[in-house]
């Protein structure tokens, strides 16, 4: 109750300390708030300002990028950013979940985005997005099944958790449409931090046959990419484009665009659509997932199966393809997505 | 530690006395604006309305200045935690690691036990303290019985501390969801904040009124005293009787104690659950803090502000300009090397000082009977 | 001058500030001899063979060397010009091998930078057979005796080509048996062609080894002398000097029999792990002055060292006012300990803090209030000392490291004197300290003995020894070889005495503790 009210009159204070905003007023002016680990994290931070130069070239926004120094740091970089003439503020981290939501209270007119968090809505002036990863992992999945020489592909989880293993279930239902004789194998290193658990786990699939494999484990991961480059077989990165991290030997990259994402959130401001509340899902169909192409994979994957992801996409959009997301499915439950395919063991067998 | 910041004042305190300790930190502040202006200018922008938006985005209107007192709230316990240390002769660059270590105590003491209030924060800071205190006593210990060189201890006992409680936060106490951290702690553990824009809470209260302690332990009481003639000469002090040994560990320990309350403003104030690698750097800016402070407690609160102010205007420089945050962190860097040079120039001197002395010791002494 | 002078010094002055080390020295050494330069410590010697080696540089004079005036910027070039310097304290890297260290700055080279080792280690054997000094060249350093590395430092010289070779003090690191080996080297190398400069104040090894000898007093070559021409009697008293002893205006000792200083079989090792004081035993009583005599480098400092608790002994004991000491300087002090350290930069004050807290350090508890410092009395009982001891220059804020040497001691002199402390261990009391400031400082030695304390005076300085004490111990190698009234004796003895030249000493003038007898013959009047 206090502090609200403290906050409004504080609000009062912040404009008059800021003067004047330095920005025209018919220009459409975005500030993007980074995670700590700011800009040039090759990773969702510098994917987002991919998003912020498309929206400047298509629609003029000017926008501007904050960047944080530590978690403590978010609420106020939001707080002092909100009423002050930006269309809207674009948050790319998790953690900044609760911040944004008190800030989003205190300025009930001010737009707020947040990207990539979960499906409850944070409040009527925010709009945040789903990435639906499964749908991401059920291509790399596709991928992985049309390029492995040996049938025999792996998955590499951080952790025997439902978040992780939601992956593991894109990620062999694309397998076995693909083709339905390959063998996926599926392990969980139970670290995210640990790259010599990721390498370790990574050789034994490798000894198994398997020869391209999907890291899923923070940055375990990187033990996994490395055991690739080593046996010079594949890996899959995730999240972000991790291509770059052994050229070559990393397939491609399961990436969440939060580029697409925010990008969406400016283009629906310039459109006077933006609906406050709102969850967003991004899936195949939305651009919200990708494989990620570029010089450090170029040629990896036949032409034939790149032609496939527009094939897979217009299925999803029509919803001829349903790609089974974990939460929905039940322990023991033997068939899963449209067209049904029989569940892994791991699920089949689980009580 | 070189000479001009060797200028006592003890209980005499004269317009010279308050005007030659300033001298040192202002040079280095100002030679860093004018280097940073320059860099500004060749980055296209005006200098001075560069200058004016950090000023006025750090300190004019409240949201802003109750920003700056956030930024600055770690920054006077590291800062302190450093200053003690160093002044008293004891290099304790493992500020980092104590106040991680504090922070991680303060983390589980707050989720982890169950109290009233007026129990619940007193016990979380107590764990910090504590926490910091054990993690700096490894250091001290190293130094005293076995006279290993503290400063690669603490060195190398700040990732070690990192690590630790990164275990301890990604897979031992880690809280349900992406982020690695300790559960939330209870609402009993928390420091109010008071205000939407700024997080700055009840511990900056307690590290301003631990700066005034400290301030009050150094210039008035026979322990400060002590500290400082151990600081500036070790075998003068040990040779009147001080117990440098002893003194050394309690020193160490205040310091490594006082690092950790740090820990526990993060954690209870500002964070309200411990959080992986949650500090961007404060224990090593509390090495530039007490630097620029002459390792006086009055002085960490100053430069500690100038800190928080930079950091502060930071957020609505990259607002209003889109200039990065790196600029200020340039700025700080400069005021960080010049203070490094000002001070290796003022060790060598002494160091040539002393060899000429020993040179006259050795050779000449007995001609001039 | 004769064409096989090598090296001719003319007219040198060196002046450290306002105060100047070598006064006009002119020295000449010849081809193929061994040149002893001998003097008391901080006579000026290796200050002379600094200037010489480039290390140092002359204010004025000529240096000449091969006939050919040079003036060094620093050793490297010495070292191109043919001059070698083996220092007290060897520079050597402990972790390679001997002839690494040989080559070290003169490396032989293959192609392409490539360093050729196998040359270095066949040269090394080579040169290091060519003068007998029997060395392996892949040897580490660090497992060498002491003996071994000062032939490592030689042959680096000679591996440069040395035709001067300075010796700093070779011995004094060195077993007898280490020590006839290296005469043995010199004389190789002096047939050889080399010219040797060796260092010393030992006068047994001067007569032993050199040619000719060249006595330095005070920052001047007094004399230089052939060895055939000279014995050691004379060398010491030049060395001494016979220069007008500062005497103190006192009283004759009215010493009681209550020992203040008492110290039984002490047995200490210096910093390189050598026996610096070996089974010393001797007192010190309430109303006497003891002067403690002796080259520097025989176990002084590790002495006072071990009474102001500074140091660790290996064995022996050592008692204060009746109380047993420990290696604390806390408890040492408490039992009735003053201690003025000749270190006053290191020790004896903080150079960087205020006057009036350097006054107060060791009187904190006087002004203790529950854990406050009454920092104002502090002040002013500071103000006053200033004042009572007429400290020059002094202000209480003031750096105590912007007075002079003199009103720095007196600083010292002033907090240690007012501690109630009942016996006075004085080291170096007049070091760097002017002729005004002597005698106010020795004024207030005599004064405190007067009201019965007991003050042990420690000095190089043998004028300083006979104007205060009233008795005298010689030490030489870490023991008390004389026991001496000062009425009784002479500076030529004493001078003796701290040359080891009358070792071994009779037996009851070194036996343990100070026989009744002794004591005796002390107070006869």
């Amino acid at each position: 109750m206090l502090k609200s009210i403290l906050g409004r009159g504080l609000a009062v204070a912040l404009a008059i300390g800021l003067g004047s905003s330095a920005y025209a007023q018919d220009k459409l002016k975005v500030a993007m708030i980074t995670s700590e680990s700011g800009l040039g994290d090759r990773s969702f931070n510098d994917m987002m300002v991919e998003g912020m130069k498309k929206a400047e070239a298509d629609f003029g926004a000017e926008y501007v990028v904050i960047q944080p120094r530590a978690v403590s740091e978010f609420q106020s970089a939001i707080a002092r950013a909100a009423g002050q003439g930006f269309d809207i503020i674009i948050g790319s981290s998790f953690d900044m979940i609760k911040p944004m939501q008190e800030v989003a209270k205190a300025f009930p007119d001010q737009k707020f985005g947040l990207v990539d968090v979960g499906p409850e809505p944070l409040g009527p002036n925010v709009v945040s997005t789903v990435t639906k990863d499964w749908e991401g992992s059920f291509l790399v999945g596709w991928i992985a099944a049309k390029t492995t020489k040996t049938g025999k592909i792996g998955f590499v989880g951080g952790k025997d958790i439902p978040i992780i293993h939601r992956f593991f279930i894109g990620y062999y239902y694309g397998a076995k449409m693909a083709n339905p004789d390959v063998e996926v194998f599926e392990s969980y290193s139970g670290t995210f931090t640990d790259p010599a658990a990721g390498k370790e786990y990574t050789l034994a699939l490798i000894n198994e046959g398997s020869d391209i494999n999907y890291a899923v484990a923070g940055s375990t991961s990187a033990g996994v990419i490395d055991a690739a480059k080593e046996t010079n077989t594949f890996a899959i990165g995730v999240d972000s484009n991790q291509n770059y991290m052994a050229p070559g030997n990393v397939l491609t990259s399961m990436m969440k665009r939060v580029d697409t994402q925010a990008y969406d959130m400016i283009k629906s401001i310039a459109d006077g659509d933006f609906k406050g509340g709102e969850v967003l899902y991004y899936g195949l169909a939305e651009d919200g997932v990708a494989a990620a192409m570029d010089e450090y994979n170029d040629g990896l994957i036949a032409e034939d199966v790149l032609a496939d992801v527009d094939m897979l996409k217009q299925k999803i959009l029509t919803g001829e393809i349903v790609v089974p997301n974990y939460f929905d499915l039940e322990p023991g439950q033997k068939e899963m997505g449209k067209p049904p395919m029989a569940t892994p063991p791991s699920v089949a067998d689980a009580k | 530690m070189s000479a001009e910041a060797a200028v006592p004042t003890g209980g005499h305190f004269s317009l010279a006395g308050l005007v030659k300790p300033l001298l040192q930190p202002l040079i280095a502040v100002a030679i860093a604006v004018v280097v940073g202006g320059l860099l500004v200018l060749s980055l296209g922008e005006n200098p001075f309305e560069i200058y004016w938006l950090l000023i006025s985005g750090s300190l004019v209107g409240w949201p802003n200045f109750l920003v700056t007192l956030q930024m600055m709230s770690p920054l006077l316990f590291t800062g302190l935690a450093v200053a003690i240390s160093f002044r008293a002769g004891l290099w304790n660059i493992g500020a980092e690691g104590q106040m991680i270590i504090g922070a991680l105590f303060a983390g589980i003491a707050g989720f982890a036990v169950d109290l009233p209030t007026f129990l619940h924060i007193p016990f979380c800071l107590a764990a910090a303290f504590l926490g910091g205190l054990l993690w700096a006593l490894i250091p001290a210990v190293l130094r005293v019985w076995l006279n290993v060189n503290e400063i690669v201890v603490c060195l190398m006992m700040n990732p070690i501390a990192l690590l630790f409680s990164g275990y301890v936060s990604t897979h031992l106490l880690k809280a349900p969801g992406p982020t690695n951290k300790l559960p939330d702690i209870a609402e009993t553990a928390v420091l109010p904040t008071f205000s939407l824009y700024s997080q700055v809470n009840a511990g900056f209260i307690i590290g301003l009124a631990l700066c005034l302690l400290f301030a009050a332990i150094n210039g008035w009481t026979k322990k400060g005293f002590e500290w400082k003639i151990m600081g500036l000469a070790p075998r003068f002090a040990y040779y009147g009787g001080i117990k440098v040994p002893l003194h050394a560990v309690v020193v160490m320990m205040i310091s490594g104690g006082i690092a950790g309350l740090g820990g526990a403003e993060q954690v209870l104030g500002e964070y309200r659950a411990f959080y992986d690698n949650f500090s961007p750097g404060y224990g090593f800016d509390g090495i530039a803090v007490a630097m620029l402070a002459n390792f006086n407690p009055i002085g960490v609160v100053l430069a500690a502000f100038l800190f928080g102010a930079l950091n502060g205007g930071s957020a609505v420089l990259q607002m209003m300009t889109g200039l990065s945050k790196y600029l200020v962190q340039v700025l700080q860097f400069i005021i960080v090397l010049i203070l490094a040079a000002q001070f290796t120039w003022g060790w060598l001197r002494s160091r040539k000082n002393a060899i000429t002395a020993q040179e006259d010791r050795l050779e000449p002494e007995t001609e001039e009977s | 001058m004769s064409a096989s002078d090598v090296v001719e010094i003319t007219g040198v002055v060196k002046r450290f500030g306002d105060f100047t080390a070598i006064h006009d020295a002119s020295l000449t050494v010849r081809k193929g001899e061994v040149h002893a330069i001998v003097g008391e410590n901080g006579a000026g010697k290796s200050t002379l063979m600094n200037i010489l080696y480039g290390l140092l540089h002359r204010d004025a004079g000529e240096v000449k060397l091969f006939q050919e005036s040079v003036n060094f910027s620093g050793p490297a070039e010495a070292i191109a010009a043919g001059v070698g310097m083996v220092h007290q304290h060897f520079k050597l890297a402990p972790t390679f091998t001997v002839a690494d260290n040989i080559i070290l700055g003169s490396e032989p080279m293959r192609s392409l930078g490539r360093l050729d080792r196998e040359r270095a280690i066949r040269e090394t054997g080579e040169i290091s057979k060519r003068y007998g000094l029997d060395l392996d060249p892949r040897a580490i350093i660090s497992s060498l005796a002491v003996g071994l590395r000062q032939r490592v430092e030689i042959l680096k010289a000679l591996y440069r080509e040395a035709q001067v070779l300075i010796l700093d003090e070779p011995t004094a690191v060195l077993t007898p048996q280490e020590t006839r080996e290296l005469f043995a080297t010199i004389r190789t190398l002096a047939e050889n062609g080399h010219s040797i400069i060796f260092i010393t104040h030992k006068l047994r090894e001067v007569l032993a080894v050199s040619d000719r000898i060249s006595v330095m007093r005070q920052g001047r070559i007094v004399a230089t002398l052939d060895n055939k021409d000279v014995t050691a009697q004379e060398i010491a008293s030049l060395m001494v000097g016979r220069t007008v002893l500062l005497r103190v205006n006192k009283s004759k000792a009215k010493a009681s029999d209550e020992a203040l200083l008492r110290v039984d079989g002490l047995t200490a090792r210096g910093e390189r792990g050598e026996t610096a004081v070996d089974d010393l035993s001797l007192t010190v009583r309430s109303g006497e002055i003891v002067g403690l005599a002796g080259v520097q480098g025989n176990g002084q400092d590790e002495l006072v060292e071990c009474i102001a608790g500074l140091r660790r002994q290996v064995s022996g004991t050592i008692d204060i006012c009746g109380r047993r000491a420990a290696a604390d300087p806390r408890a040492n002090r408490a039992a009735g300990l003053a201690y003025i350290p000749a270190d006053r930069g290191g020790v004896g004050l903080s150079l960087d803090s205020a006057i009036w807290e350097n006054l107060t350090v060791g009187h904190v508890e006087e002004f203790g209030r529950g854990p406050m410092l009454a920092i104002r009395a502090a002040r002013q009982r500071a103000g006053s000392l200033i004042q009572s001891f007429d400290i020059r220059g002094a202000e209480l804020d003031k750096r105590a490291g912007s007075l002079s040497g003199g009103n720095q001691q007196k600083v010292q002199v002033a907090r240690e004197l007012t501690r109630d402390a009942r016996l006075v261990l004085a080291e170096q009391p007049s070091q760097g300290v002017d002729i005004g400031a002597i005698e106010s400082i020795h004024r207030i030695l005599v004064e405190m003995r007067d009201a019965g304390r007991a003050v042990f005076v420690i000095s190089a300085d043998l004028d300083e020894i006979f104007s205060l004490s009233d008795r005298i111990l010689v030490i030489y190698r870490g023991r008390i070889v004389a026991d001496l009234l000062t009425e009784e004796t002479d500076a030529e003895t004493v001078g003796r005495y701290m040359g080891g030249l009358d070792e071994p000493a009779p037996p009851d003038q070194h036996k343990p503790d100070t026989g009744s007898g002794d004591e005796a013959s002390a107070h006869v009047r």
